[in-house]
């Protein structure tokens, strides 16, 4: 939860996007997974470092103008920072809210870090995951077939 | 299991089921050969089979294309990039869609791993790799297999020793997880510490059911008994000492001296080329099928061949 006392300085939100309950620090990795850190026009507050009964520590993004429903990102955001939530806000109103979660094949998600993976080649190619197992989560390229965890796990950005 | 228009990338997209079809159907190849005077089947004549290695190849190209060639298709393709688009960087899903204009297959060999997974995708052709990098060579692993079968008898039941260099070897990771889809499969992985087997595919394949898996450095008694000895190349740049590598290759030479404590029906397999790991003076001994071992792969990829172009054999 954020304090009553942080909430003051922050505006709600009218028209855009809330992730909740991200681990602390990973909240700038989420923007640039949606590509949003180069954004100059976007209204983002970034909420760092607070409390949380959950996490113990958390961060908090809510996005101005930004409604994220591509299965793609949300794949991303659930690599970054499992066991966040989403919600949808329009017009002050809560239209949609759920955690993210992670499928069991992930499409242009993450990158394969094995330079000689057909994937990071010069190709009309999109990359593709297995999941193996989600908690540690490990993941096998559909074509290199090398199995990836912990590091070797990269978003696409 | 309908092949037809399929493709064979990995040995991991197979079942025990396809396995055995396609080793069934290379035997009946093989019978069948024998019995034709002229030793071939134009079983496959009138379709135009592309021959795509982009790095160079012996066995694996000379089989794949003696195989086609028995079969009475025609073929065409090239060896190594020199002279064709590819230099002019083209893409590979470009020359892809472009020979598939021209042939009803492809079997290529590319140094980028999961290429032949990206052309099967693409082409609109059944695909067949003959090597995608240190990653799948699925026709070496079924030859493989198909000797040990055709030597053996059987697979289920069997101790196959995996030796030298378990770490970077495609051919034993392959031909271990395919070993493990059978029953009661005893493995000895017998390498130096530095080229052990990943502990990612020994954990994968120690979790099927009845099978057995036992991880030494030493060539042991237990080794020598088994029913196949499968030796693989210590290979030098793997080493920044050059002592150590002197040192871990003569720790796994098989000679003929070492021969003497095998049992007499043991075969030593490997998928070529040896350097030192198989002393010459083994050659001549009965437990010796390397080089019949490369000669099975020509009615295997008949098989496959006909297989996927949906012939009945």
């Amino acid at each position: 939860m954020v304090s009553e006392k942080e909430e003051l300085v922050i505006t709600k939100l009218k028209d855009g996007t809330v992730i909740d309950h991200i681990p602390a620090g990973k909240s700038l990795d989420i923007l640039n997974a949606l590509g949003l850190l180069k954004d100059k026009d976007r209204k983002i507050a970034a909420i760092m470092c607070v409390k949380s009964r959950k996490l113990g520590k958390k961060d908090l993004l809510k996005i101005e103008d930004f409604y994220l429903e591509s299965k793609i990102l949300e794949g991303k955001i659930a690599i970054i920072a499992p066991g966040s939530n989403i919600s949808i806000i329009k017009d002050y109103i809560l239209i949609s809210k759920h955690e993210v979660s992670i499928s069991d094949r992930l499409v242009s998600t993450l990158r394969c870090i094995n330079p000689d993976c057909i994937s990071n080649a010069k190709e009309d190619i999109k990359s593709r995951f297995d999941v193996l197992s989600r908690f540690p989560l490990k993941v096998r390229c559909h074509y290199c077939e090398r199995t990836f965890c912990d590091d070797g796990i990269v978003v696409d950005v | 299991m309908n092949f037809k228009g399929r493709s064979i990338i990995s040995i991991r997209d197979l079942s025990v089921d396809d396995i055995t079809n396609i080793l069934g159907t290379a035997q009946k190849i093989e019978s069948l050969t024998s019995q034709s005077p002229s030793k071939t089947l134009n079983i496959a004549k009138g379709k135009v089979i592309a021959s795509l290695f982009f790095e160079p190849s012996t066995r694996t190209r000379l089989s794949f294309e003696t195989a086609m060639q028995m079969l009475g298709a025609k073929v065409i393709g090239f060896s190594g990039t020199e002279g064709t688009s590819v230099k002019k960087g083209e893409t590979l899903k470009d020359t892809a869609l472009t020979v598939a204009q021209y042939a009803d297959m492809i079997v290529m060999r590319h140094p980028l791993e999961g290429s032949a997974r990206y052309v099967s995708e693409v082409a609109g052709i059944p695909v067949i790799n003959g090597g995608d990098g240190a990653n799948q060579h699925p026709t070496q692993t079924l030859l493989d297999l198909y000797t040990i079968a055709k030597r053996k008898g059987k697979i289920s039941g069997l101790t196959i020793a995996m030796v030298g260099d378990l770490k970077y070897g495609r051919t034993v990771h392959s031909l271990a997880y395919a070993l493990s889809l059978f029953d009661n499969i005893r493995l000895i992985f017998v390498s130096p510490e530095e080229l052990k087997m990943p502990k990612y595919l020994v954990d994968e394949i120690s979790k099927k059911q009845n099978i057995d898996i036992v991880e030494t450095r030493d060539i042991s008694d237990e080794v020598l008994k088994s029913d196949v000895i499968y030796v693989t190349r210590i290979q030098k740049e793997r080493f920044p000492d050059p002592q150590e590598y002197h040192r871990l290759k003569s720790a796994y030479v098989i000679d003929a001296k070492l021969m003497e404590g095998a049992a007499k029906n043991t075969i030593v397999m490997h998928p070529l080329p040896r350097v030192d790991e198989i002393s010459t003076d083994v050659d001549t001994m009965e437990n010796a099928v390397y080089f019949p071992q490369a000669g099975n792969g020509v009615p295997v990829r008949m098989a496959l061949i006909l297989l996927l172009l949906g012939y009945d054999v």
